[in-house]
């Protein structure tokens, strides 16, 4: 069999890391044991920043990424970061196969890595606080909260608050720590990370989507016979539902069990996304711009179709 | 069996004398190249491992110490204890313990723990007539207290692969911390007893002790700055190991009034000599650990465990065993990335509590510091005593023991791990 | 020892290293006390300086490692080792450097694909400095490079030492 050695970010408990060994044993199926997948979550054979250099460089066959983490590497990867632009259930179930996905399927290529599966992760986020809850624009200003990098970031900064990104599993001492004072996460991360803990107050609102993206080593991809490589592309179109599915189920729950923790929890009404919108989409937009270029702006395009 | 053959690889590489990240790097581009015929991992391993913000903590905790220990901050810490308890039979080690135990209170870092102790305490204890491998055994076991009373950049990282709470977690190391550092300097009190030629320090009555204290004072009030700054929610880990640092120069160019400019350049150059033979090690340590994941050894040594179908008593006692023969070859950091994904479904299928667990764990990462062929704190012994590290090794054989009595304690009474968070009203 | 000009002169370059990397601890805790102080002082807090950091950790242990080799300070097992005597301790000792030259080689050569790919594929930090990748490895392939060097001395200088006393 031909070894397919994943790395990923996530814990065990996580309920992507549980798509992804679901999405692994459909591989292996699929393509009748042609191929031997063999997961290593929670960092422990690559660190998050090197997998994909790692899966480029062959030196292992398939990674997990957010998108953020691309950063001024692909900047255009940011897209489902843009305030209240890519949240709606819909606009996720069509992601898969749409021309936006190939287009960025395409960028990676440049970078050396092949995608296979979209796993989106959020479409509910929670601004956690302690004190005061963060509803209005005006309660941002001066605000330490947790950023996700330079581009998703300037929505926050145009409200005068200071964004600083950290990875996931440093908000909970940033938090207790003072480092910052807000949290910024998917609302189901703020239950497992036990945000309840350092915080009282959350707002919950469909401010962005993030998503983990499988991609593997091209020359891997091609030495693959047709049907191991019909195993791969039809396990990452049932697994891109699998997450949404997954992700609504852990979002669903999250509010009452923040709310069961002592959080006071508020559910962001239209008016006071609008609100929020009106400040942060324009900042967003132009960061966007300037760090995307033209390929930005023709994904944006490709993005209002959805 | 093949777990056997590179344990054997390994450690032939290390006896034969070579420097012991040269050892750990070459088992792991022999691993790499017969499993992969690649090499192109070694330097974004090593990146990834060394590119790490919160690794900054411990160069700030050892630059701290030099800092603490060039300006005789420190020898008034030991002198304190050593007033207070020194005149007792063996209380000299226990001084000493005492001092780990509060500097590991500081430190989140039992090598630096060991580090800080240990310059000023060998020479003190061999002054006193102790066997120099007597003086070496009870720092090297002493100093391992750093990691598991908090603060502890291994609990932190324990917390974060587990999602548990890092506050639980503090809470939970401090009373089997306080009970290992009380066995400790139980058997140095023991041991004295079967010592020839062991002086003891004379008792300087109360008002000198007090003196003592007074002078003390600037390292005493080192551990609620650190720790406080972090319980507080005022500083990170690496932040007050730099505030910490910061105080410790204040004190010794304003205070002490013996640190200058040429000895920040002395003490800054001995922090990178620390440093990078630490960290070396850590990013082969990386690079071995990298080169096992890739051949799933540590997954297939797990999984036959759990194949076996075990009680959770006899769960953790196999996965205890099989840390502690890790914890011969690996450091730390490694150990926690490389078993802990691993067993923590099965903790969660038997129902363990995490932070029971996580203690079990920090003791067990305590022993394989002290732990041959590869035990940190050994090094750091050595390297500071410039000593033969069979001396060292061969001090710390009763600590061995007696930490492994302190696991099976926190094994038999989960409270003494579990009643400080749930007090504090941490639900378990 | 005996030692050659050459060997002179790589070791002058590995303490200049140290040195360097002596001046980046200092410049650290500088980097730490000014985030501190920016943020609760000016109530601005830095989001550069954690990723920063990173990138120090990496340029002070590898500009340090050929300095600790030079001083003969990397730990070892010497269990053994420091048990042997005549051809058999020089040969260890020989051994030993020309493992250590071997590990740094391999980190080395690697490095340098390393800072190719970042270059070739244009890879910059995820976080707020948005630096090009290749800088900071480029610290890990210098160090390792100069590792290399001094081993490979040390290891000459054992051979010559040993025909020497024969
Ligand atoms: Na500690
Ligand atoms: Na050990």
């Amino acid at each position: 069999a031909t070894e397919m050695r994943c790395s990923h970010q996530l814990p065990p408990a996580h309920h992507i890391a549980q798509v992804i060994d679901r999405w692994a044993a459909e591989i292996e199926t699929l393509s009748e044991g042609e191929i031997d997948v063999q997961v290593f979550g929670t960092n422990s054979l690559t660190n998050a920043k090197q997998n994909a250099t790692a899966v480029a460089k062959g030196s292992i066959d398939c990674a997990f990424s957010i998108n953020p983490q691309w950063g001024k590497t692909l900047p255009i990867m940011n897209v489902t970061l843009g305030p209240f632009a890519v949240s709606r259930l819909d606009a996720l179930k069509a992601w898969e196969g749409s021309e936006a996905a190939a287009f960025l399927e395409e960028k990676l290529l440049t970078k050396g890595v092949k995608n296979v599966v979209w796993m989106f992760t959020t479409r509910s986020t929670a601004i956690t606080s302690s004190g005061k809850p963060l509803i209005k624009p005006e309660d941002f200003e001066g605000v330490k909260i947790r950023g996700l990098g330079p581009v998703p970031d300037s929505g926050f900064v145009a409200m005068g608050a200071a964004p600083s990104a950290m990875s996931g599993s440093k908000v909970y001492q940033a938090l207790s720590t003072g480092v910052i004072d807000a949290g910024l996460t998917d609302i189901s991360a703020a239950v497992t990370r036990k945000y309840f803990e350092v915080q009282d107050h959350v707002t919950v609102l469909p401010l962005f989507s993030v998503y983990f993206h499988g991609y593997v080593n091209p020359k891997w991809y091609d030495g693959l016979s047709d049907k191991g490589k019909q195993a791969v592309q039809e396990a990452g179109r049932k697994a891109a539902a699998w997450a949404i599915e997954a992700s609504e189920e852990s979002a669903a729950s999250a509010p009452d069990e923040l709310a069961k923790a002592g959080m006071k929890v508020h559910m962001a009404t239209d008016e006071e996304i609008e609100a929020l919108k009106a400040y942060m989409s324009p900042a967003f937009d132009k960061a966007f711009g300037e760090a995307s270029g033209e390929d930005g702006k023709k994904l944006l395009e490709l993005i209002s179709k959805l | 069996m093949t777990t056997l053959l590179i344990m054997g690889l390994l450690i032939a590489l290390l006896l034969s004398g070579m420097p012991i990240f040269a050892g750990l790097g070459l088992a792991s581009i022999a691993i790499m190249l017969v499993a992969e015929g690649s090499i192109t991992s070694v330097a974004d391993t090593v990146f990834a491992k060394l590119d790490n913000g919160l690794l900054t903590a411990i160069p700030m905790f050892a630059f701290m110490a030099h800092v603490m220990i060039k300006s005789r901050v420190v020898d008034d810490l030991y002198e304190a204890a050593n007033a207070l308890v020194g005149h007792f039979k063996g209380g000299l080690g226990v001084a000493t313990v005492l001092s780990c135990t509060i500097f590991a209170a500081i430190s989140g870092s039992s090598v630096a723990t060991a580090l800080t102790i240990g310059s000023s305490a060998i020479p003190q204890m061999q002054r006193f007539g102790y066997r120099p491998r007597d003086a070496y055994g009870v720092i090297a076991a002493g100093g391992t207290l750093g990691i598991l009373i908090p603060p502890s950049g291994p609990l932190i990282l324990y917390a974060i692969v587990t999602e548990t709470s890092i506050g639980a977690l503090f809470l939970a190391g401090f009373i089997p911390g306080i009970m290992i550092a009380l066995i400790f300097a139980g058997y140095c009190v023991f041991q004295a007893y079967f010592r020839k030629g062991l002086t003891d320090s004379e008792w300087i009555g109360w008002m000198n002790c007090v003196k003592a204290l007074r002078k003390s004072v600037w390292s005493l009030l080192m551990p609620p700055l650190v720790l406080g700054g972090i319980y507080a929610g005022i500083f990170t880990a690496s932040e007050a190991a730099s505030i910490g640092c910061i105080y410790a120069l204040l004190v010794g160019s304003l205070v002490y009034r013996n640190f200058g400019l040429k000895e920040l350049g002395q003490t800054a150059y001995e922090t990178v000599r620390t440093t990078a033979m630490l960290f070396m090690i850590l990013a082969a340590a990386a690079m071995f650990g990298h080169a096992v994941t890739i051949i799933r050894l540590p997954i297939e040594l797990m999984e036959y465990v759990t194949a076996i179908g075990l009680s959770q008593l006899g769960f953790i006692l196999v996965v205890m065993l099989v840390i502690f023969i890790l914890g011969m070859f690996l450091e730390t950091i490694s150990i926690i990335l490389i078993t802990t994904p691993i067993v923590l479904p099965v903790l969660m299928q038997l129902d363990v509590n995490l932070i029971w667990y996580g203690i079990l764990l920090m003791i067990n990462l305590e022993l394989a510091l002290i732990t041959p062929p590869v035990g940190m704190n050994l090094f750091v012994i050595k390297g500071i005593a410039n000593a033969p590290l069979w001396e060292v090794i061969r001090g710390s054989v009763p600590y061995v023991l007696l930490m492994i009595l302190g696991l099976f304690l926190v094994l038999a009474f989960p409270g003494l791990a579990l009643w400080l968070p749930e007090l504090a009203g941490f639900g378990l | 020892m005996a030692s050659s000009f050459l060997g002179k002169a790589m070791g002058m370059v590995a303490l200049a290293a140290g040195i360097l990397s002596a001046f980046l601890v200092i410049f650290t805790l500088a980097l730490t006390g000014y985030s501190v102080f920016q943020r609760y002082v000016l109530g601005t807090p830095l989001t550069w300086t954690d990723e920063l950091s990173g990138f120090l950790v990496v340029a002070i242990v590898m500009l340090g490692a050929a300095d600790i080799l030079r001083r003969g300070e990397h730990i070892s097992v010497d269990l053994l080792s420091s048990k042997a005597k005549g051809g058999l301790a020089l040969g260890l000792k020989f051994w030993g450097f020309l493992a250590t030259a071997f590990v740094a080689g391999v980190m080395c050569l690697s490095a340098v694909e390393a800072v190719q790919f970042s270059i070739d594929f244009e890879v910059f930090s995820d976080g707020y400095l948005e630096a090009p990748l290749w800088i900071p490895q480029s610290t890990l392939l210098v160090g390792s490079g100069l590792l290399c060097l001094i081993a490979l001395v040390k290891a000459f200088d054992v051979l010559r030492g040993g025909r020497k006393k024969q």
